[in-house]
């Protein structure tokens, strides 16, 4: 399992916990309008739990930078070589 | 007083509590302004045909000083409730004397975000009659 498969699995999980839905199957390109309940406050809720998930702090300008699921993995991989 | 602590003011442990007695008026003002008149909160002798020691406070009422607790204490001012969860365990009754705690599980100051665990204990007995958490965020200014 590459580190990508690793971070993306961990990252799903987070989703699924995140979002009570086990069902969520994450893509790269997936979106905050390809989830009912990604609102803002969900994603609020999704980015304290990528910190506690992963042990990383994210500043703004990174939390600003999350525009898919694949800029959070790349984000992620770049944090956690 | 109402605090204004700021997300770089936080950090995982600080917490805040306050007592609260729960009077029977104030489940009767409850209940006036919700409009939930069930017999359980108003009728003294139904709670009790129904195994209570005397009229229940509303779950609700609870949350609602838990609402105090994060926008009096922590983080105060500029509080902006997010989501809370919370559990009944115990009922309660008018004349119970409760502790509200909130303790900063995670703070987050670039997405202007806290995370806290609410716990509800009964004063007198140490019971923990409710527990839950909440996401609050904070209103202000956003550099």
């Amino acid at each position: 399992m590459t580190n990508r498969d690793d971070i993306r699995d961990r990252l799903q999980t987070v989703f699924r916990e995140t979002f009570d839905d086990d069902a969520i199957e994450l893509s790269d390109a997936m979106t905050a309008e390809d989830l009912d309940d990604w609102d803002s406050v969900s994603h609020i809720s999704l980015v304290l739990a990528v910190e506690r998930a992963f042990g990383v702090t994210l500043n703004a300008a990174e939390i600003g930078s999350l525009e898919n699921v694949g800029a959070m993995i790349a984000l992620l991989r770049a944090r956690k070589p | 007083m109402i605090a204004a602590l700021r997300p770089e003011d936080l950090e995982a442990g600080a917490s805040a509590s306050f007592e609260q007695r729960i009077e029977a008026a104030d489940i009767d003002a409850f209940a006036r302004l919700t409009g939930d008149v069930s017999p359980l909160h108003m009728d003294a002798a139904f709670a009790r045909s129904r195994g209570f020691r005397d009229r229940v406070a509303h779950g609700v009422l609870l949350a609602g000083y838990v609402s105090r607790l994060f926008g009096v204490h922590l983080p105060g001012r500029d509080c902006l409730l997010q989501s809370l969860t919370l559990k009944w365990l115990q009922p309660v009754c008018a004349g119970d004397r409760l502790r509200f705690t909130a303790t900063v599980t995670q703070v987050s100051p670039p997405a202007r975000a806290m995370m806290a665990e609410v716990v509800v204990d009964d004063s007198e007995t140490g019971v923990t009659v409710a527990r839950g958490k909440v996401q609050a965020g904070f209103t202000g200014d956003t550099a």
